[in-house]
């Protein structure tokens, strides 16, 4: 999978807004999901994206704002959802209060208990744990750091890690 | 070792949902999250747990944790009971004077030399006259040349 992570204009003072761009593609991950839901769920998307400019210019990302063990133990895998419904499910990897990075997601219908149940979010789902572990090798081998509550380093990724 | 940021990504789609929020519901959802993030301040701060907080209430962790997503709709009634068991302030209902509206009105007075003859039984030889008193007060308001405050 190879990938570049590139910031969003979401981005506030409190929280850095991320996004996945796949190698050879000019749409993001974040904006895959929005085209993807903008016909049925136009209402959600703006509901969803109050919340994160909420997050990033005010409340940073709290972990109470988040549906957490969508992915492996630690891995910072989550899921944001609209209000009040929660139609959609976005999934995140979030890193503390200062970073989010946006991934896919789809719809989930009422009566859904689990992601698995959808090909769709399951598949989404997968990706950003993919994502996920890719990012926590890059910063445990120091490629990505942390300086003053953001990352720098290398943000492009590929197969070959 | 790298010390580039990520490089920045701009999105018509993004720009397109942002454009459709107008600046009262971004600040709705904004005080909704700003509400949960005071009540979850409140909890970290008296070492509490969900879990100890949804018993004091006698509610569900479930809808505790629904609370604290800054989703929740809160009715004052609940909010009474958070001040209550958690000690800290969210509505502030004390008495307050109510600040009283005075309208100001500035208008420039100009001595004439001669009265029109509008009411020419005021006509006094010598006697120094205000066109003011001849003004419609309302006409003058509508030119705006009343400043109201």
């Amino acid at each position: 999978m190879h990938f570049q992570l590139v910031e969003t204009e979401l981005s506030g003072d409190k929280t850095t807004i991320f996004t996945v761009l796949p190698e050879g593609s000019d749409e993001t991950l974040f904006d895959k999901f929005i085209r993807e839901n903008l016909p049925d769920f136009k209402t959600e998307l703006i509901e969803i994206s109050k919340t994160i400019r909420t997050i990033a210019n005010i409340t940073g990302a709290r972990e109470q704002f988040f549906k957490h063990n969508e992915g492996f133990p630690g891995d910072g895998v989550c899921a944001m959802f609209d209000a009040p419904d929660k139609k959609l499910r976005l999934y995140c990897i979030r890193f503390g209060m200062c970073v989010i990075i946006l991934g896919g997601g789809g719809h989930k219908p009422d009566g859904m208990k689990a992601f698995q149940e959808s090909a769709k979010l399951t598949e989404e789902n997968k990706i950003m744990r993919k994502v996920s572990s890719k990012i926590m090798v890059r910063i445990k081998e120091k490629g990505i750091r942390w300086v003053d509550e953001d990352l720098v380093g290398n943000f492009n990724f590929t197969d070959d890690e | 070792m790298s010390n580039q940021r990520a490089k920045k990504h701009s999105s018509k789609l993004i720009t397109g949902l942002l454009n459709e929020i107008t600046p009262q519901e971004q600040q709705r959802v904004d005080k909704r999250m700003k509400l949960a993030a005071r009540l979850d301040e409140a909890l970290k701060a008296r070492g509490w747990s969900q879990k100890t907080l949804s018993e004091r209430l006698s509610k569900s962790p479930s809808e505790i944790s629904k609370w604290l997503s800054g989703f929740h709709n809160f009715t004052s009634d609940t909010l009474f009971d958070l001040e209550e068991v958690l000690g800290i302030g969210l509505i502030n209902v004390s008495e307050q004077p109510v600040i009283e509206v005075v309208n100001v009105f500035s208008f420039t007075v100009r001595q004439v030399s001669q009265l029109p003859r509008i009411y020419p039984e005021r006509e006094r030889p010598g006697e120094v006259v205000y066109l003011t008193e001849y003004l419609d007060l309302k006409t003058q308001a509508e030119e705006n040349k009343f400043i109201y405050s």
